[in-house]
């Protein structure tokens, strides 16, 4: 699991079944003081809860499918908290 | 997935289980026009490839494993498809989206 | 997933059953507001793509989690097709 900060959001209408009622946002990997690391990637937002300017937890590869109830997505990472402070 | 030219054949006696009567190659990732392009991999083939053809490489942890119904498959690379060709327009300029 | 542009189709007709009336279409990395990168994928299209489009890549074992390309030998799926990116850069 990482932190990261929501910077944008990607709009698609057209996208498999499994993500039909599922945001997708662009997300900025950051350190818990709030500087960036890394380049920003795209993760799914299976609990809807996220939106942009929100920082968030996220976990990637294999784990990312998890987040869906059904436990399958074809996702690389998946936001799973909304994070309300860090200290 | 991407796309290799097959170099050479591995041969070998003594290999994993998973190995036995398969074949494996060496294959030379290459661009969409033919150019080679970064370092060369094995790969096992499952679509009956041989030396000199383009094929579409790929693979992830647990697809040989289902594949072949295997219970350890400690394969990596795939060869997947054959090319027979590929209709493309590349893209290099920077493109000035709002 | 990263972010692609489908710059052409690639034409097999030996192939893996699995992969027998799947498209395989050709992708270039792009970033967020669509500027080329460096690297070319094959990847399988889930969605309908086409030519042109701006799509979203998902790639190793997430890749079979589609109705489509499940148990299929793939590490690469066209998931959606983008409309639109809204990124604000100093957020």
């Amino acid at each position: 699991m990482k932190l990261g900060r929501v910077i944008g959001q990607v709009w698609a209408v057209n996208k498999v079944h499994q993500l039909k009622s599922c945001r997708l946002f662009v997300v900025q990997p950051v350190h818990s003081d709030g500087h960036q690391s890394g380049h920003p990637l795209v993760a799914a937002d299976p609990q809807n809860m996220a939106g942009v300017g929100d920082r968030v937890v996220y976990v990637t590869n294999t784990d990312a499918a998890q987040a869906f109830d059904t436990g399958t997505a074809p996702v690389n990472a998946a936001i799973v908290e909304l994070v309300d402070f860090v200290d | 997935m991407f796309l290799a030219i097959i170099k050479k054949t591995v041969t070998a006696t003594e290999k994993h289980p998973a190995y036995r009567n398969r074949h494996v190659f060496v294959v030379q990732p290459v661009l969409p026009d033919g150019k080679e392009k970064g370092d060369e991999w094995v790969a096992m083939d499952c679509v009956g490839a041989g030396i000199g053809d383009l094929v579409v490489c790929g693979g992830a942890p647990g697809v040989a494993r289902e594949l072949f119904s295997l219970e350890l498959a400690p394969i990596r690379t795939l060869i997947v498809a054959i090319v027979d060709h590929i209709d493309y327009r590349d893209i290099v300029t920077e493109k000035n989206e709002s | 997933m990263i972010f692609a542009k489908v710059i052409g189709t690639v034409v097999s007709t030996q192939k893996d059953p699995k992969l027998t009336g799947k498209k395989l279409l050709l992708c270039k990395e792009v970033d967020h507001s669509g500027k080329p990168l460096e690297s070319y994928h094959v990847a399988v299209d889930a969605v309908q793509a086409g030519e042109d489009d701006f799509v979203l890549l998902t790639y190793g074992s997430a890749a079979r989690m589609t109705d489509l390309t499940k148990d299929a030998p793939i590490d690469a799926v066209i998931m959606a097709v983008i409309d639109d990116v809204n990124v604000q850069e100093s957020a």
